[in-house]
């Protein structure tokens, strides 16, 4: 094994050397400069494998020269230690060469020296024990970024140097005023040894040391307000040279850092835990204002060092396992040194730079978002798993508080990375050039590398930390990485292809006997088995051009059946957020779906972090299962099912949340939105069954005592079903009108839920699955309209029943579905559905649901009229019935309503058992000859088909016998009431259909919710914009903060 | 019942109730001709109507939908009509009302006008969307204070089922729900007035605006047939109206007079007021007859 001291020695003597190499050839300069770097690689591997595998059982403790402190130095070589050097090695590695690529021949060698140097100062802050020597690594590493920096030859980066410089200054004054009083308190320079001779007493001297101390760190590790110079230099130097400090100087710091955190006494702890959390929250805050890439990043990078000096006291206090800090870093330097990488890439940083960046580049567009997903601590990305293991650990140890701001910035962090992302989608006005395209050895050397490293990685820790899960997901998600992979292939293939995978995992899923639909997670498994092969079925062929829309497809699948099955609050939590990027990114491959996925994100992921703070607390008190939610009790169930139950509904698009919906449902491909609307948002339903519920009614003696919390929950499940009904009636775009539909429909199921009893349960779960199939068959027969016609706008259409039958009998079917009226199946939910608010005895809530249905027939009919009937449009004249997998697919849903519609029992029995396993109770009674039996009334759906049959048939054979023979006659043929027919035109009443009953409504129409939305979003860019100006961008002033920082910490007293 | 005796008396019921929704029709005509001052049509005009739509030779199409209007019309009155009990305890007049309860004939009430709209549509008669549109409007509005009262009734009755609704109103007139529940009572046939689209609610045929409305593109045959299913369905609602709020009828001439009181109610009413416009419409079914049935509604709380 090679001795680590190595790993400083001989990159500092090939440092030097480099500029000799230079005289010889750029070529040997290059070469002599990564192998040196290569061979710190190797060195931290091999040390890396060794005490992985058990063949170095105890970290190293090197004394250099043989003596003891405080003349020989200590240094300490250990897993964490290895690792990060390894990181070290890499990131210089790649930041070399991408800059290598950048460099003219003037600067040849003496960069290669500088970044050598950077690296080395890492290695020291990471493996020294010796706090003057730390001090002296962090000078060398100091040095080496100003030069670095000064190299650009931009006048930006020249002032941004050296603001860093002067402010630079003022961190090694405080740092060695500090460093320098401790040796004298404790006589000794070794971090392990002072920590043991601390003077016990917490006196005025030892508070101002430490003052110092903290200070001078927090200059360093760029926290706020003090990180103003670091964010000019994101601003101004080349992006390579801040990715190459990102994975050395700023780990290294924060390792620092973590040795020097064992002489703060116990009482600095809540202090360096706000000054992290502030700057987390803060600099996050200070980003979304950001219209600049680059320094938003910088904020960014803030945050995330702010998010691990938060951790660094709880470490201590082992209340967060050290790894969740690894986690979090190696997450971060993955993520952000892709991501400048990315940034260099791109020539300008403005507003319009980077409208559609990378358009061209497979690469670059895929490893941006691997990035953005893997730094906004998303799954299965590293970050998330270093949040989980912290957050679980916070709140189990009684600092469930500090979550709440952790989240926040968390949540911060979705809005400017999604915000910056949707530029990205968006495509550019002038139709230039696609700017950002990646010079293949050069820039893919780090970027593909480091995205696949965060992937593999993260999959690794999913691996371990999830637990194996069983059975199809796995297979599905596999299958959708390599489609996504050979994207390339012909549509039919791919398509195909996602067909094959979804048979073979249903098989799978079938035989395991997981598709039985008598337990919860069984039925919505079948819910997302049926949906996704049709949604399969009908895109045969005929979707997207060229982008991964097959293989996220199945990696969304993939999650959900991982969700359906899931038994940890964890693998639930990880499938959750798999399918909300999954679908996020679906959604934003639609025409216009730049900025509806970006609202969609912002929303879900507010609702994953309600979630998540619901897991927590439940985690704090000792559950972590599912199952285990049931045994919470007092204020603990009261909170954890108040957080479920919200964040299950903000992921519903519930009253108040649901101004994402309208956007994403329309904005989607047109063959992905049934599965959206008929399957996804069912899922926060089995949410609000299998979580909230688990809680149980009669467990929220505190909310019970003076409100009935299921009651709130109906009350908000009746006003999104009907509000959402009558917004739905004044849409003129067809895909719009179905999706206020959609959510509207998930309120009835809302509804059902909150009834909490057997009837109501059951009366939910058949509408969910009814509503799958209807609103699924609707949403297909609009996208064949949309394909085939090419617009959405209702009345731009009309007539097209003489164009397209089968679509239209699709329409029909679904509508009357939908709409309730008997014989078809919308009538034994809808019958169902009352019967349970009836027993319940919630009567204006069911006089509530009843009125939303029927203001439903006015946009049902408007859908149908204004597409098919009436007349037809000149244009349309050619149109051709929707392609036959298409047609295919809805001919299945159609079958499917129909045998719903004679025989329920189909259904109701299964959810009858279904219904007994959770409340111990059936529902309903099935009577001889098909009748349905409930508390309060009875119904035969067998007898009700045949009866209207029965009179239909009559009615028509006497029609047929009695009415004269019939002349077909031409649309444009029609009466006109005595007078002369002017030339036949054009009459199709159409646009702004019901404008009356607009008027009539009037008052309730206001869109007071998008308004409340939108002035949030407003008022906190008005308090950024105000904050922002702290960053003057003059260094005295900078310097003048880190001066003033001391004397505010020392005014507030901190340490004594 | 076995099923034969039972479908020929349905039939026979079936029969007797168009026929006297076609006498009704036209002593209608009638009243509102004398209050206009004018001498009016025979009462049997709606027979010689009938006649005449059925032995027109001139027929036209404009495609299936449009053909299958009448007969969805048609099938939904009768429907309707079939799944409400008229008498009291008499099988022979239930029709097949033991296959369903209060919800299914509420939301059967629909079907008929919903397929028409749907024929009309096809028709492409600018005329027929802009009728349908405002008799949507309309009924959504209408439909809140009748389900308001409705489920008054359904509360009281704690059933659904509509025997069971007509039986706990059988404390003789006063158990009747118009006087155990006159505020949801109100609400009802305030909405009823809707319902039957006589003025001020005729807006969906609205003559000389949009001539007949939906109807506007059918003629002979299309016509007999609508005019049976409006027979018909008149006809069950009123009964429908009888059974939740007037005690039911022990006897068919009971019922006859019922069913007379309760149409007439909307025909005087609409006799002496001019037409409303939609809006107008919509927001008289959304204040007043809702605040009394949301007020019949919380009475049952009591009531209970």
């Amino acid at each position: 094994m090679v001795n680590p001291v190595l790993l400083v020695a001989v990159p500092l003597a090939a440092a030097f050397l480099l500029p000799l190499f230079g005289k010889v050839g750029r070529a040997a300069a290059r070469t002599a400069q990564v192998l040196t770097i290569v061979f710190t690689a190797a060195v931290s591997v091999s040390w890396i494998v060794a005490f992985a595998s058990g063949a170095a059982p105890e970290p190293l403790n090197i004394l250099t020269g043989g003596y003891d402190g405080p003349i020989g130095i200590n240094l300490h070589y250990g897993l964490p230690e290895a690792i990060f050097c390894l990181l070290a090695s890499l990131t210089t590695l790649a930041g070399s060469l991408y800059l290598g690529a950048r460099e003219d021949a003037a600067t040849v060698g003496r960069s290669g020296l500088l970044q050598l140097l950077i690296m080395v100062g890492a290695f020291g802050l990471i493996m020294t024990r010796d706090l003057f020597n730390l001090f002296v690594f962090l000078e060398i590493a100091s040095i080496g970024t100003y030069a670095l920096v000064a190299f650009g030859k931009e006048e930006k980066a020249l002032e941004a140097g050296f603001k860093y410089m002067l402010i630079g200054a003022a961190a090694s004054a405080f740092l060695l005023i500090g460093i320098a009083f401790l040796y004298k308190m404790t006589g000794t320079l070794n971090i392990d040894d002072m920590a043991g001779k601390m003077p016990a007493a917490a006196t005025a001297g030892l508070a101002t040391v430490m003052l110092f101390l903290l200070a001078g760190m927090a200059i360093e590790l760029k926290l706020l307000p003090v990180n103003g110079p670091a964010l000019d230099l994101y601003d101004g130097a080349e992006p390579g040279v801040m990715a190459l400090l990102v994975g050395t100087t700023v780990n290294g710091v924060l390792f620092a850092f973590w040795k020097m955190s064992s002489l703060f006494p116990g009482s600095w702890d809540t202090a360096i835990m706000a000054l992290g959390m502030i700057t987390f929250v803060g600099s996050n805050l200070l980003a979304t204002g950001q219209d600049r890439p680059r320094r938003m990043l910088g904020y960014s990078s803030s945050g995330q060092i702010g998010l691990v000096v938060f951790l660094i006291p709880l470490i201590r206090l082992d209340v967060v396992p050290l790894a969740a800090a690894g986690l979090l870093l190696i997450n971060h330097t993955l993520a952000k040194t892709g991501l400048l990488w990315l940034a260099g890439c791109i020539t300008g940083d403005g507003r319009k730079d980077w409208l559609g960046a990378f358009r061209g580049s497979v690469a670059g567009r895929t490893a941006l978002i691997v990035f953005i997903l893997a730094i906004v601590g998303l799954p299965p990305f590293p970050g998330f798993w270093g949040k989980w293991q912290a957050l679980s650990g916070m709140a189990a140890n009684g600092f469930g508080w500090w979550i709440v701001p952790l989240l926040i910035g968390s949540l911060l962090e979705f809005v400017y990375y999604f915000g910056w992302y949707r530029r990205v989608q968006s495509s550019r006005p002038d139709e230039a050039p696609m700017p950002g395209s990646l010079r293949p050895l050069a820039d893919l050397a780090g970027v593909v590398p480091f995205a696949l490293g965060s992937l593999v990685f993260g999959l690794w820790t999913l691996r371990h930390l999830a637990g194996p899960q069983d059975q199809g997901w796995l297979f599905l998600a596999a299958a959708g990485a390599v489609l996504i992979i050979v994207r390339r292939l012909p549509q039919t293939i791919l398509s195909a292809t996602v067909l094959g995978a979804l048979a073979v995992a249903g098989w799978v899923l079938f035989t395991a006997g997981s598709l039985v639909p008598s337990t919860p997670g069984g039925l919505f498994l079948l819910m997302v088995m049926t949906g996704a092969v049709v949604t399969a079925l009908a895109g045969l062929g005929r979707i997207n051009r060229r982008d991964s829309y097959q293989g996220l497809f199945l990696i969304l699948v993939a999650s959900l059946v991982m969700l359906t099955r899931a038994e940890s609050l964890l693998a639930f939590f990880v499938a959750w957020e798999v399918m909300t990027w999954a679908s996020y990114l679906i959604i934003g491959f639609g025409r216009n779906g730049a900025r509806a996925s970006q609202l969609y994100i912002v929303f879900s992921g507010a609702a994953g972090f309600l979630l998540l703070g619901g897991m927590m607390l439940a985690i704090g008190a000792g559950q972590t299962t599912l199952t285990g939610l049931g045994f919470l009790t007092g204020g603990a169930a009261v909170w954890v099912w108040g957080l479920l139950v919200v964040g299950f509904l903000v992921k519903a698009a519930a009253w108040g949340a649901h101004v994402w919906a309208p956007g994403a449902y329309s904005e989607s491909p047109d063959l992905f939105t049934p599965f959206l609307s008929g399957v996804i948002s069912k899922i926060p339903m089995f949410g609000l069954a299998m979580a909230a519920f688990r809680i149980g009614a009669g467990n929220l003696p505190a909310l019970g005592a003076t409100l009935d919390a299921t009651w709130l929950l109906a009350v908000v499940g009746g006003v999104t079903a009907f509000g959402m009904t009558l917004v739905g009636v004044f849409q003129e775009d067809a895909k719009k009108l179905l999706a206020y539909s959609s959510v509207g429909q998930v309120g009835y199921i809302v509804v059902g839920l909150a009834v909490l009893t057997p009837l109501g349960w059951t009366a939910a779960l058949f509408h969910a699955v009814h509503h799958l199939l209807f609103k699924g068959l609707l949403f297909l027969a609009i996208a064949g309209v949309v394909m085939r016609t090419g617009t959405r706008t209702m009345y731009e259409m009309g007539g097209l029943i003489k164009k397209m039958p089968m679509s239209f009998i699709s329409v029909l079917i679904g509508i009357i579905a939908l709409s309730g009226v008997p014989p078809l199946a919308g009538f034994t939910g809808k019958w169902l559905l009352y019967q349970a608010l009836l027993e319940r005895g919630w009567l204006f809530i069911l006089v509530l649901m009843m009125f939303a249905s029927v203001v439903a027939f006015v946009y049902l009919f408007r859908l149908i009229h204004t597409v098919f009937l009436g007349q037809l449009k000149t244009v349309h004249q050619t149109v051709k019935e929707a392609p036959l997998p298409l047609a295919l697919a809805q001919v299945l849903l159609i079958g499917a309503i129909m045998a719903l519609s004679v025989y329920p029992q189909l259904l109701l029995q299964p959810l009858d058992t279904l219904v007994t396993g959770q409340f111990n109770a059936g529902a309903l009674t099935f009577a001889e000859g098909g009748a349905l039996v409930a508390g309060a009334g009875q119904f035969n759906p067998v007898n009700m088909m045949i009866l209207v049959i029965v009179l239909f048939a009559v009615m028509v054979l006497l029609l047929l016998v009695l009415g004269p023979k019939t002349r077909k006659v031409g649309q444009l043929d029609i009466v006109y009431q005595g007078e002369i027919p002017p030339p036949p035109e054009e009459l199709h009443y159409a646009s702004r259909f019901a404008q009356p009953y607009r008027r009539a409504w009037e008052p309730l129409l206001v869109p007071r919710v998008t308004a409340f939305w939108a002035s949030l979003a407003d008022n906190t860019q008005g308090v950024v914009d105000v904050l922002r100006r702290v960053y003057s961008g003059n260094g005295q002033t900078y310097v003048m903060y880190s001066v003033l920082m001391v004397v505010v910490f020392h005014l507030l007293g901190l340490g004594r | 019942m076995e099923l034969l005796p039972r479908i020929g008396w349905t039939l026979l019921s079936l029969f007797v109730a168009v026929n006297y929704g076609f006498v009704i029709n036209g002593i209608i005509r009638k009243v509102m001709a004398r209050i206009q001052g004018r001498f009016g049509p025979p009462v049997w005009q709606p027979y010689i109507d009938m006649g005449k739509l059925l032995f027109q030779r001139n027929s036209v199409m404009h495609g299936l939908m449009f053909w299958l209007g009448p007969v969805f019309r048609s099938v939904g009155g009768i429907g309707l009509y079939l799944l409400v009990p008229v008498v009291i305890g008499d099988p022979r007049l239930a029709g097949f009302s033991a296959n369903g309860d209060m919800l299914l004939a509420l939301y059967f009430m629909a079907f008929g006008s919903l397929g028409m709209a749907l024929g009309a549509g096809e028709g492409g008669h600018p005329h027929s969307p802009i009728g349908i549109s405002r008799g949507l409007s309309q009924m959504t509005a209408y439909e809140l204070p009748f389900i308001l009262a409705v489920i008054a009734v359904v509360t009281q009755a704690g059933s659904f089922d509509i025997n069971a609704i007509i039986a706990s109103q059988q404390s003789g007139v006063l158990g009747w729900n118009l006087f155990a529940n006159p505020l949801a009572t109100v609400a009802a046939f305030l909405a009823m007035l809707g319902m039957n689209m006589y003025p001020p609610f005729n807006i969906v045929g609205a003559p000389t605006e949009i001539p007949v409305g939906p109807a506007t593109e059918y003629h002979n045959t299309y016509l007999s047939f609508m005019m049976i299913g409006r027979s018909a369905f008149a006809i069950a609602k009123m009964v429908l109206y009888m059974d939740l709020f007037l005690g039911g009828a022990h006897s068919v001439l009971e019922a006859v007079v019922k069913v007379f009181v309760i149409y007439f109610w909307s025909v005087f009413v609409g006799a002496v007021f001019p037409r409303f416009r939609t809006e107008q419409s919509v927001r008289f079914f959304l204040r007043w007859p809702t605040a009394f049935g949301v007020a019949g509604l919380a009475l049952t709380f009591w009531v209970r």
